[in-house]
């Protein structure tokens, strides 16, 4: 670690601390401000009803289902994403040159609300518009797409020895996984599982339109608390939003994986930084 | 255009014997068994959370309770669930997830051109008998004919909502509105969604030659001419709307907001009787007040249809005759519940429940349905709301000039 | 062929390849008329008025500039932060308040953005407690304004811990430290030294991730749908939206748009691999087993 040692440099780093936290810490404290109770009147400060009406209602009814078929369906998606990103990885190399791999990015970088509406003729053919199965098959699609480019990276030369040889020893595929593919992801796995279940957490684009509404996550109660003019229920929905995210990333900081991971909307953010220290 | 299998579009229904579709000659008895116990979607706005309480709390229970029929909520606008309907077309889908459909005018006017819904059904229903049909604000939607493919659910009428502690007199006259937003810069909009055109529709029929000229088909003429002057009000007092008039809310949701927050002094609402329910809810301000101008409002009905490719027609009949009962109609226009009107013929109704619906429709923030009556505005054919919309777009959305050293 | 692999190849061909042409083919196909309910057959008529109506244009530069701007500020937020971290030696704190940004979602905080940064917000609502006559007209256009601030703000918001959790990342990896207490034994200022040596090592290994939130930020649709205006509408929006439009006739316009939206991403998505073998070339993003 490089030394500093510049005068002042406590009274430096308060300020960079205080000022970090404006743009961290205080959405939340604004979310909590905004949820304490509604009757947002101008020029009021503190709501005309401060009955937390909308955290009595947060867990019940419609949010709580929401939250559990949000969950549920962030659970599948990154453990199905998971596996088929780690099967598409290992044949990465054969897609072709760099260009034609580049390609493999559409998927992962195309904004939901654009690619559920050019999607949404093929699930409905395919008889699963506005079911559970469809959404999760097209958010399988950015989690896999997410997956298969972050697994591409463990790939090394060492690799495809490592199989030879158990191949060499008679060994065949499980054993070609358990020796070398598994061990070579380890370190990932955690992250891709987070990373890809945030990628259907968070998603409002996909859900809205290939769900058609019948699959209710907490960002489409969101967003619909948002049409409602529902100032202290949207509040209460995006806290909600954030806890899972919130507590694994201080998990995963308090462990000490070294794995610092973002949370945010399907596509890029997702855990980037790991995801860029692969491909490159 | 590609038609659903098994499905005529036009006429009744052939024999089906699936479970929950419903024949031609099947009894009300039938209907009733054959959809008890399953579930019925119902495609409907999200925007008022009163009516989404009135809906999963009120008649599921009262559903579930009588038939054992569960409901499901698929939140769709109207032009959302004509694309969705669009696409299942194109894909050929023969079973849709969507069993009751909330629409209107142009909406219904769409489905049909599709032909994408069900019936006629109306008639089957046992308490059609109660409806208003006379009234033709009942029986046309946006001037067409139901013809049984849709059935009447609740009735409005647009008002305009402002603050009675910042507005000292209200105005009455297109000319004292004008006057008003010149004189207050920024201080009045319109959303770009259904409320708003609906506002426009009503300065539209205003600056028609006659009352009448809107009345039967859609006339380009008689359009055209009205337009004009309707976009040259409006290009008018552009530069006084609120931010300009370089943009507008997207929806009543956040025009209601901005009447909240303070930046600006109006809002509206397709529908008189919410005033009072939204400012027990906290969405408009304590001193917001409705009334509607001398040049009228437009006053109509909404409507519930049933998809051609239903999968559960059964049910769909079962939820739409709960809510045209009396005790739904009555629950529904009690303003801390919704505060939509009724389409029941309440003079059919027994002295007990006449009374009643008395009870139920106090208003306080508002004059009542029958004072607000005398200033309806029937509405004009479906054709009017997609070229007002286009028009929209074109000559004031996308041709939107800002304000001298504004972006 | 081996089951595994081939099962990788079906995987990839299904879920990736297939979803990918899909889209776009889908979108070309119906904007030249050649699907969709009511076609009319081959015909360049949704183009020529997609070209004639004087949306697309506006759009595709809003986007692209909104991107561009987002995207710098991030960048820029994050190397500075990273200097001054290491500077005070606060990047375990810089660390984990970043980890807290990281997990808002960008739809929470467009919201937020909304709520404390419109006119009647709770910002304008403060300086009503500093000067009692404040209106809400004397506040400024943050949200839905004609140079999307909002948006922008949302975007560097939520783009502000990704950056700079990569770019600690990227200095820790990298052994800039080492470079750094080099020059300041050599007798350069701790600041400079930074400045001149940190920083365009960082902007060296973080060429892709420029290059990737570009791409996301001008992809965003949630934030530029609570915080953008009409007119100009950012390309997710006007696609989305205009694919709603009233008349169901128009809509093959929506898939123009959402075809030259592709062909926007497929061009840059092409830039992508001489970007990557850039970095390659600088060793990397070096930040291959660096902890946060």
């Amino acid at each position: 670690m490089s030394e500093s040692g510049k005068f002042g440099s406590g009274a430096g780093g308060l300020i960079l601390l205080f000022s970090l936290s404006t743009v961290c810490v205080l959405p939340y404290a604004v979310l909590l401000w905004l949820s304490s109770g509604s009757g947002w009147e101008w020029p009021r400060l503190v709501p005309l009803r401060n009955d937390g009406v909308a955290w009595q209602r947060a867990f019940s009814g419609n949010n709580g289902r929401a939250a559990l078929e949000g969950a549920g369906l962030s659970v599948a998606v990154a453990a199905c994403s998971t596996l088929c990103g780690l099967m598409i990885s290992r044949c990465w190399s054969e897609t072709g040159g760099d260009r034609r791999r580049s390609l493999l990015y559409l998927p992962l970088l195309t904004s939901p609300a654009i690619a559920a509406g050019c999607l949404f003729d093929l699930v409905s053919r395919l008889q699963l518009a506005g079911t559970w199965w469809g959404v999760f098959l097209v958010q399988c699609v950015y989690g896999t797409s997410f997956a298969a480019v972050l697994f591409a990276g463990v790939r090394e030369p060492s690799s495809w020895r490592r199989e030879r040889l158990v191949r060499s020893f008679g060994g065949g595929d499980l054993a070609v996984w358990r020796h070398v593919v598994l061990p070579d992801a380890w370190g990932l796995l955690p992250l891709c599982l987070f990373q890809t279940s945030l990628i259907s957490w968070l998603d409002y684009g996909l859900t809205t339109v290939v769900g058609g509404g019948r699959v209710q996550t907490l960002m489409m109660r969101l967003f619909s608390q948002i049409r409602e003019g529902g100032i202290s229920q949207a509040a209460v929905s995006s806290l909600l939003l954030t806890v899972p995210p919130l507590v694994a990333l201080l998990l995963l900081r308090l462990r000490g994986s070294g794995v610092a991971v973002t949370g945010a909307s399907p596509g890029v953010l997702g855990g980037l930084r790991r995801l860029l220290e692969r491909v490159s | 255009m590609l038609l659903l299998p098994g499905c005529d579009g036009g006429g009744k229904t052939g024999q089906s014997s699936a479970a929950g579709m419903v024949s031609a000659e099947a009894s009300w008895e039938q209907i009733e068994s054959s959809g008890a116990g399953s579930t019925v979607r119902i495609a409907m706005w999200d925007g008022d959370p009163l009516i989404n309480q009135y809906m999963s709390g009120w008649v599921a229970s009262g559903l579930r309770e009588r038939y054992g029929v569960q409901l499901e909520f698929v939140p769709l606008n109207g032009q959302q669930l004509v694309n969705r309907m669009l696409v299942d077309v194109e894909a050929g889908r023969t079973a849709g997830e969507l069993d009751v459909v909330w629409i209107n005018g142009e909406t219904f006017f769409q489905l049909r051109e599709m032909q994408a819904l069900w019936g006629p059904f109306v008639e089957r229903l046992p308490h059609a008998a109660l409806l208003n049909l006379a009234d033709p604000q009942v029986q046309l939607d946006f001037q067409q004919p139901t013809g049984g493919f849709e059935c009447p659910w609740g009735t409005v009428q647009q008002a305009l909502i402002y603050h009675a502690d910042r507005v000292q007199r209200r105005p009455e006259t297109l000319a004292e509105l004008t006057d008003w937003i010149e004189g207050h810069p920024g201080r009045f909009t319109f959303d770009v969604s259904f409320t708003g055109l609906t506002f426009l529709k009503a300065l539209l029929l205003h600056f028609a030659d006659q009352p009448s000229d809107f009345s039967g088909p859609f006339n380009d003429v008689v359009y055209r001419r009205a337009a004009d002057r309707l976009w040259a009000w409006v290009r008018r007092v552009q530069p006084h709307l609120w931010r300009g008039g370089r943009t507008f809310p997207q929806d009543v949701a956040q025009l209601h907001a901005l009447l909240l927050s303070g930046e600006v002094d109006f809002s509206m609402s397709n529908n008189d009787g919410e005033v009072d329910n939204k400012v027990r809810e906290g969405i408009l301000p304590e001193s917001a007040r409705a009334f509607v101008p001398e040049f009228g409002s437009i006053r109509n009905s909404h409507y519930l249809g049933i998809p051609r490719n239903s999968a559960n027609q059964a049910a769909a009949l079962l939820l739409i005759n709960f809510l045209i009962s009396p005790e739904a109609q009555l629950e529904k226009l009690r303003s801390e519940v919704w505060g939509d009107g009724t389409v029941l013929n309440v003079a059919r109704l027994s002295p007990d429940w006449q009374g009643r619906f008395a009870a139920a429709d106090q208003r306080v923030r508002v004059a009542s349905r029958a004072e607000l009556a005398k200033r309806a505005l029937t509405e004009p054919v479906a054709e009017v709301m997609l070229r007002l919309h286009q028009e929209l777009r074109s000559e004031i959305l996308n041709g939107s000039q800002p304000a001298a050293g504004q972006p | 062929m081996r089951l595994d692999r081939a099962a990788g190849l079906v995987l990839l061909v299904c879920l990736v390849l297939l979803p990918a042409v899909w889209m776009v083919g889908y979108a070309a196909l119906y904007s030249l008329g050649v699907l969709g309910l009511i076609r009319s057959g081959l015909t360049a008529e949704w183009w020529w008025r997609a070209g004639t109506e004087q949306l697309l244009g506006p759009s595709l530069v809003l986007s692209l500039t909104i991107a561009a701007v987002t995207t710098s500020a991030c960048l820029v937020t994050g190397m500075l932060l990273c200097v001054a971290a290491d500077y005070w030696r606060v990047e375990r704190s810089v660390g984990l308040l970043l980890t807290m940004g990281a997990a808002l979602p960008v739809s929470a905080v467009a919201f937020v953005v909304l709520q404390a940064g419109s006119r009647g917000g709770l910002l304008a609502r403060c300086l009503v407690v500093l000067w009692p006559g404040f209106q809400p007209s004397d506040f400024p256009e943050l949200v839905n304004d004609g140079w999307g601030v909002g948006i922008v703000l949302a975007g560097w918001l939520t783009g502000i811990p990704l950056t700079g959790l990569f770019l600690q990342g990227v200095w820790r990896s990298a052994g800039t430290g080492r470079y750094v207490e080099l020059a300041e034994r050599l007798g350069a200022g701790g600041w400079r030294a930074r400045m001149t040596i940190g920083v365009p090592m960082l902007w060296r290994r973080s060429r892709l991730l420029a290059f990737l939130l570009f791409i996301w930020n001008f992809s965003a649709w949630e934030a530029p749908l609570l915080l953008g205006r009409q007119s100009p509408r950012m390309m997710s929006v006007l696609i989305q939206q205009s694919s709603g439009q009233y008349s169901l006739r128009e809509r093959p316009l929506s898939f123009v748009y959402a075809t030259v939206y592709f062909a926007v991403l497929l061009g840059l998505l092409l830039w992508l691999p001489g970007l990557r073998s850039g970095e390659r070339g600088a060793g990397g993003s070096g930040a291959g087993r660096g902890a946060a």
